[in-house]
């Protein structure tokens, strides 16, 4: 206990030190800092009413449907906690701790022991989180419950009842941890059982309304299987109802002592699944810290296929396109994320806002073009890996007898595909809904936008070359910023460009207008994009994949 | 002092080592020769009770590593193949560390002598992020030699050793084998297993496919004195592809 004592000690100590003496350390913990801060503040300030002010009004919520989506809500996170300890993380330790503390004559319990107080700080963190959720929702919906002859309880007992339940789930979701061979199967388990419960529970409360919903809550079988669940709830919802329980908080504080119990009783050998629960998550830290482009790599190469599938494709074109060939078939292994879902995200995208359209006229547009541009951040987050990725491979394809320009189109030829399927698929599907103005739905959706993200992509491509350190967090916050700031004078033009369309009251004007704009931007971009990608130091490690295309060459 | 007996660990469907048996003595160096994917590591991490044997029974100076697991690894000192030091401890942390982990805190009283051996005197202060690969080897070293262990386990020692590093921690095994200790060491490199090594054990796919002196190997292979642990490695472990 002693040598973990000190571990701990020395290990803080040092990284407090190491933290104050390079301030460059402090940026994106200050970052972080500063998000938290300010969004405490504003949420604070946005509770804050004037006086004689009521908020939204008195809201007149059912005393038993508040409890009951309380207890919901606990439910949720008792199942999500006890999932915790059915995948890697809370087993994996440091690979120093592999190293160092495992085959140490110290006792497995102590070692449980040693890997307590992250669990209990992740309890506190998780529940500090979820109170100051709690208390924005029942502020902003001004919810009170008033309970004549009754005393407030202390503020501090709701608060601390769901971070006793929240450890108690997590000291169970720990022994399971430890205890647990197959943890994979548990796991499937436990979602399937939720998933089901999950639509029964939809099912009656589609036939039976709130009451059924409520009724379903109350039943003594659920409030049993999450009693300590049921017991913070209770601790929440007394605070608006002006009314104590301490013996429920009580409870929960034995429960969540004894709850530790099984975890230390248990002598199992957890070493060798917290070992690979521990090699898993440090590749995949390790390839966080190298970007979005290994990370996704790391976990594609913990995925385990059951059948044997046929890897070598025959190659295909000359010269850029044998590239994006190999890029396509690389893609082709994830056909579903690369290729099918686009199809149905786009599809179902159209058919919204044809339904859209269908229930309150002019609805429909605004759906659908919401829906594409919150479905183009995943597109330029896909084309930011692929970027990093031919960052990575520079060395591989820089000698190869390809221009600059078709090596950035080629590098960029998934992203782009897989874009374009969604756009072009949205408004094709909203074009068969018949829906208004769907001719210049569809050309905006299946040219204008994908054009207009396809520039953008470039530009970010160049930025990605720009700041290929992708281990230096402080160069990559700087890298989005200056995107950003980039990006701003091609959207002055935009605007620019679009107000004789704007003027005229002519949407086929302003999309032609900017269309052809884009094709400019497109092929400047493109061109920029090859000269920085030939005038590159490169850099990262190479990728197998390509010496397919190497040898062609 | 060591004693493994009819060991077999299986991964999911895969058997990684299969009844496999052999023992180190007080006052002997064993070589765990094997081609990658032999058993080396697994049968290592078995040794160090890091990994749980399907079957069988390792005994640590006569405990049991699955029944007491903590007097077993009391009497043990273990080297990864790629130690992983602290990234926020410093050289003598580490080795304060694992002196107080074995309660033999008296002990760091050679920390000095040790490190001083394998140049890391001058880095004693320094924080593990900032060690090289081949630091990190030496510290792990350096680790296991702190504390009186009587038995030692070493996956690939060697790896990543400078020429005076990898003759400095020869001489240091060595020289524990005289002082009575048993000490394991896996290794790809036969020349230096042939050199150090006492006895040398062969594993091929999870199986022991020879164990001996290289003296005994020469005669089990009917081979000339003139050959090399290399030439009979590479005869027992080499695979005849079907035409």
């Amino acid at each position: 206990m002693r040598a973990l004592a000190l571990l701990s000690m020395w290990k803080t100590r040092n990284a407090l030190r190491t933290l104050f003496t390079d301030p460059r350390k402090l940026v994106p913990a200050l970052f972080i800092f500063f998000v938290i801060l300010l969004s405490l503040l504003f949420g604070t300030l946005g509770l804050r009413q004037a006086p004689g002010q009521s908020g939204l009004g008195e809201s007149k919520v059912d005393p038993q449907v508040f409890d009951a989506a309380v207890f919901a809500a606990m439910i949720l996170i008792a199942v999500g906690s006890i999932d915790t300890g059915l995948g890697d993380g809370l087993l994996a330790f440091g690979m120093s701790d592999v190293d160092y503390v495992f085959p140490s004559p110290i006792s497995r319990r102590v070692v449980l022991a040693y890997r307590l107080p992250s669990l209990t700080f992740a309890a506190l963190f998780s529940s500090a989180f979820l109170i100051y959720m709690y208390h924005v929702v029942i502020r902003v919906i001004n919810i009170d419950m008033p309970n004549p002859g009754h005393l407030d309880p202390p503020g501090w007992y709701g608060s601390v009842g769901v971070a006793l339940c929240v450890g108690l789930y997590f000291n169970l979701a720990m022994f399971l941890a430890v205890r647990v061979e197959n943890r994979r199967l548990l796991h499937r388990l436990l979602i399937a059982a939720f998933i089901t419960s999950t639509v029964l529970l939809a099912l009656i409360g589609y036939m039976k309304g709130v009451t059924g919903f409520v009724s379903v809550m109350r039943s003594p079988i659920l409030e049993w299987a999450f009693y300590p669940g049921r017991l913070a709830a209770t601790g929440l919802v007394n605070e608006v109802r002006h009314a104590s329980d301490p013996r429920g908080l009580a409870m929960l504080f034995w429960g969540y002592v004894l709850s530790a119990v099984p975890m230390f009783l248990t002598n199992s050998n957890y070493y060798e699944q917290s070992i690979a629960s521990s090699e898993r998550v440090a590749a995949w830290r390790r390839a966080a810290k190298a970007g979005l482009a290994a990370q996704q790599a790391s976990r594609a190469a913990n995925v385990k296929y059951k059948g044997t599938r046929e890897y070598t494709v025959k190659p295909f074109g000359r010269g850029p396109l044998a590239l994006a060939w190999a890029h396509l078939c690389a893609a082709g292994k994830r056909p579903y994320v690369n290729f099918l879902s686009p199809l149905i995200g786009g599809i179902g995208c159209g058919v919204l806002g044809g339904i859209g359209n269908a229930g309150l006229d002019g609805v429909g547009e605004v759906v659908v073009v919401l829906f594409t541009v919150y479905a183009s951040m995943g597109f330029m987050a896909a084309a930011k890996t692929a970027s990093e990725s031919a960052v990575r491979r520079r060395e591989l394809i820089a000698p190869l007898p390809i221009k600059g320009w078709e090596s950035v189109a080629a590098n960029l030829a998934v992203p782009w595909l897989s874009m374009f399927e969604f756009c072009a698929f949205a408004g094709l599907a909203y074009a068969v809904t018949g829906s208004r103005h769907w001719p210049e739905v569809l050309f905006g959706l299946a040219v204008f936008f994908p054009m207009r993200l396809a520039a953008r992509m470039v530009l970010q491509y160049i930025l990605v070359l720009s700041y290929p350190d992708f281990s230096d967090k402080v160069q990559q916050f700087l890298a989005m910023g200056v995107y950003y700031l980039c990006a701003v004078p091609f959207f002055v033009v935009e605007l620019v460009l679009a107000i004789p369309a704007i003027l005229l009251h002519s949407i086929w004007i302003g999309l032609i207008t900017l269309t052809v704009l884009q094709i400019g931007f497109l092929a400047l971009l493109l061109l920029g994009a090859g000269l920085a990608n030939d005038r590159s130091v490169a850099s990262g490690e190479p990728v197998r994949l390509f010496r397919l295309v190497s040898k062609r060459s | 002092m060591l004693q493994v007996q009819n060991l077999w660990k299986r991964f999911g469907d895969a058997w990684a080592v299969e009844d496999l048996s052999f023992h180190v003595n007080s006052g002997e160096i064993v070589g765990l020769l094997g081609p990658n994917g032999a058993g080396k590591t697994t049968t290592i991490r078995c040794v160090a009770s890091l990994l749980q044997p399907t079957e069988g029974r390792i005994l640590l100076d006569g405990h049991d590593v699955s029944e007491d697991p903590v007097a077993a690894k009391r009497a043990l000192a273990f080297v990864p193949e790629v130690p992983n030091p602290y990234e926020m401890l410093t050289v003598m942390e580490h080795l304060r560390f694992v002196a107080a982990a074995y309660r033999m805190e008296e002990e760091l009283v050679h920390a000095e002598a040790i490190l001083r051996r394998l140049d890391l005197w001058e880095k004693r202060n320094e924080l593990g992020v900032s060690l090289s690969k081949g630091m990190r080897q030496k510290l792990a070293c350096a680790c296991a030699f702190i504390h009186q262990a009587k038995i030692f386990c070493f996956d690939e020692p060697l790896i990543g050793l400078d020429p005076k590093g990898m003759r400095e921690l020869k001489s240091m095994l060595m020289e524990r084998r005289e002082q009575g200790n048993a000490l394991l060491v896996s290794t790809h490199m036969l020349d230096t297993a042939e050199r150090l090594c006492d006895r040398v054990i062969i594993l091929k796919r999870g199986k022991l496919v020879a164990e001996g002196t290289v003296q005994e190997l020469h005669e089990k292979l009917s081979s000339t004195d003139g050959t090399s642990l290399e030439d009979m490695f590479l005869e027992l472990t080499e695979e005849i592809e079907p035409v």
